[in-house]
């Protein structure tokens, strides 16, 4: 198991990759990818490599028609976002993939996925959902009560899908939910931006705010097919801000402005354990301070059950034994007690076809 | 039994046709490891414990190379029949599951239909049109049309005839050299047209007959020998050509411009979209080099007269 374990993670980590596997071994690698959805990555981490055989370079070629699309995509509706917004005269800020890309870090390298993330500030997030729909984006959730779950307790409104290109817009004013454990003001966020010169009003999160994004994200989220991909993202953004000395220290004490220490901490550790991640001084001796409470040890325990790559003919990440606790574990941090059995009981009661939240 | 990658059944005969396996030897294999079905350009490792899978894959890729078991398999795909009663199948291809379980009867069409699924959403290096595809002395014809409009039914007839098979489904074009490359499988047809082919033509075998899917009734037919054995030989295309069965019609090649032809051919592309450039590209130059018809029938022998008269002609 360790042997294929390191197959995918060599391959995506390694500069230049190893092109001599066996017939069987690209198979392997190739499931792998397909699996945990880092095909286009392991594409781009083989650019340029030579000897790679013709029947695997051509899922490579194919993983990199798709990624560059993508890209292009997300330049296209970025534009179209900043122009529709721009009237208001408000930061806009784009999150996650959207600003891998427009920023053009190594974590966009290959980077798939489907919707665009933004952040307003939280006293205009009504005017922006109204200039979006101006410009064509509607609400995509029509049950009253997913409205009011979103507008009331979640840190993001109900995900706004374009009328004709099918893209979908997810507005939100803060990167944590409000009722959740780890609360992040909106505010804070603001007042360090990374400006994006070719787009008006346009920004993506500082640096270090960004890494705690994708750190806090990976942290709270209950789906776990995308987890390893995700973990990916963050190998390869602490690489490219590490390379700047101040980075590990901003990051540690920016991480306790927020009250985010211990996500990042469980972060770090899982990213030295899969990927042997290099960290900055700083970082390395977050990621090896021990944790003491029993439940940290635990949901580390969990992580790595649900992050580490296996053989692709073992079970997928989200079919695994902690998936199902990991999902309980989401929503236990999203909410109190009291709303989350609320919750819960709506989502249980209604008909299987609605459920989406 | 748990599949096994890394203790696979040794291959005896690699390189061996399936017809020299017997339906047991398929069927041990498909349970144990995986079946490595060689259908150019592409490996399948099939894995299903589904017995009667055996017999069908025996009678309709019995002209296919066996893979050996060290190479390269392109997709890995699973078709898993689960609880004992009201039995339901359900294909999986490396973490991807798009379609609903199935019942146990369609589990060959499901198998077929997950190959083409394998294919369109994971080989954007071709330009992927949902069009058969068929050859004579040189002449290639691509026949892209939307279901129920009687492309494969004429596939059939003119494959029956002596044309190759390069396509039944899907027309793979390379955006660098505009050709066609083969994917010979096996003839999926429907309703009455399964019988017509039947009666007119009883060398084609037919294989797998599925009643009551969401398209009626499935037959899939054999392909020739000759167009499998030849499938590493790419096809110039020559002639795009789309097919309507009308009751009543009379046979009749029209014209189409250009930019007709180049918008209904790229409606029919399923990743015209997704390749951009590339793809306007690969259009612009296959429509400029290719004649294109609408084409109107009803008379199988009127029909396959006028696309002899099309071959005799390139």
């Amino acid at each position: 198991m360790q042997q294929e374990q390191a197959l995918i993670v060599a391959a995506l980590t390694a500069a230049p990759p190893a092109p001599e596997h066996t017939g069987t071994e690209w198979t392997e690698l190739l499931r792998q990818a397909r699996i945990l959805n880092v095909l286009p990555q392991l594409a781009r981490a083989y650019d340029g490599a030579a000897g790679v055989p013709p029947e695997v370079s051509r899922h490579f070629e194919s993983a990199h028609r798709i990624a560059e699309r993508l890209a292009l995509d997300v330049h296209r509706e970025a534009e179209r976002i900043s122009t529709a917004l721009e009237p208001l005269g408000i930061p806009v800020v784009f999150l996650k993939g959207g600003a891998y890309v427009l920023r053009d870090l190594s974590a966009a390298r290959g980077r798939v996925f489907s919707d665009l993330d933004l952040l307003v500030p939280k006293e205009a997030i009504s005017a922006a959902e109204d200039r979006l729909i101006r410009a064509g984006w509607i609400s995509s959730h029509h049950n009253a009560y997913d409205q009011r779950y979103y507008r009331q307790w979640m840190h993001e409104i109900p995900p706004l899908r374009h009328l004709h290109r099918g893209t979908i817009v997810d507005l939100h004013h803060t990167i944590t939910p409000p009722t959740c454990r780890f609360p992040v003001d909106g505010a804070q966020l603001l007042n360090s931006l990374h400006k994006l010169e070719l787009l008006p009003n346009s920004h993506t999160l500082s640096n270090t705010d960004m890494a705690l994004h994708a750190v806090i994200h990976r942290f709270m989220e209950g789906e776990w097919a995308n987890g390893f991909r995700d973990l990916l993202d963050l190998h390869r953004l602490l690489g490219e801000f590490g390379s700047n000395a101040d980075f590990g220290g901003e990051l540690i004490s920016r991480s306790q402005e927020l009250g985010l220490e211990m996500p990042l901490r469980q972060t770090l550790r899982q990213l030295l354990r899969i990927f042997s991640t290099p960290l900055p001084p700083a970082l390395e001796v977050a990621a090896h301070h021990s944790p003491t409470h029993l439940s940290e040890r635990l949901t580390g325990a969990l992580l790595g059950e649900v992050l580490t790559p296996r053989k692709a003919d073992t079970k997928p990440p989200e079919r695994r034994w902690a998936a199902p606790l990991l999902y309980l574990r989401a929503h236990w941090l999203r909410m109190p007690p009291h709303l989350l059995a609320t919750h819960l009981l709506r989502k249980a009661l209604r008909p299987a076809q609605e459920s989406s939240s | 039994m748990p599949a096994r990658i890394d203790q696979p059944t040794p291959l005896t005969r690699p390189d061996a046709q399936l017809s020299t396996l017997t339906e047991a030897e398929i069927r041990e294999r498909l349970q144990n490891g995986g079946l490595v079905l060689h259908t150019p350009p592409f490996r399948f490792r099939v894995r299903s414990n589904v017995t009667s899978l055996a017999t069908v894959l025996r009678t309709l890729y019995s002209d296919y190379s066996l893979g050996d078991d060290e190479g390269f398999d392109d997709f890995t795909v699973t078709l898993r029949k689960t609880r004992p009663f009201r039995a339901k199948v359900h294909f999986e291809s490396d973490g991807g599951q798009p379609f609903e379980p199935l019942p146990l009867a369609q589990a060959f069409p499901m198998l077929e239909w997950g190959f083409n699924w394998c294919i369109s959403s994971h080989c954007h290096n071709y330009m992927i049109t949902h069009a058969a595809v068929i050859e004579r002395k040189g002449c290639s014809i691509i026949l892209p049309a939307p279901p129920g409009s009687g492309k494969s039914t004429l596939c059939a007839l003119l494959v029956g005839h002596g044309w190759r098979l390069l396509s039944d489904e899907l027309a793979l074009l390379e955006p660098s050299t505009g050709l066609l490359v083969p994917v010979p499988r096996p003839i999926s047809l429907k309703n009455a047209s399964i019988e017509l082919i039947r009666q007119r033509y009883p060398d084609l075998q037919l294989g797998s007959l599925v009643r009551d899917t969401i398209k009626g009734t499935v037959g899939h037919f054999r392909p020739p020998a000759e167009s499998v054995s030849r499938s590493a030989e790419l096809g110039t295309p020559t002639h795009v050509i789309f097919p309507r069965y009308r009751a009543g019609a009379a046979t009749a090649l029209a014209p189409l411009t250009r930019g007709t032809a180049f918008m209904r051919l790229a409606q029919n592309t399923f990743n015209y979209d997704l390749l951009g450039q590339k793809s306007f590209e690969a259009m612009g130059q296959l429509i400029a080099s290719v004649a294109a018809y609408d084409f109107e029938y009803q008379d199988a022998d009127a029909a396959i007269a006028c696309f002899e008269r099309l071959a005799g002609g390139a």
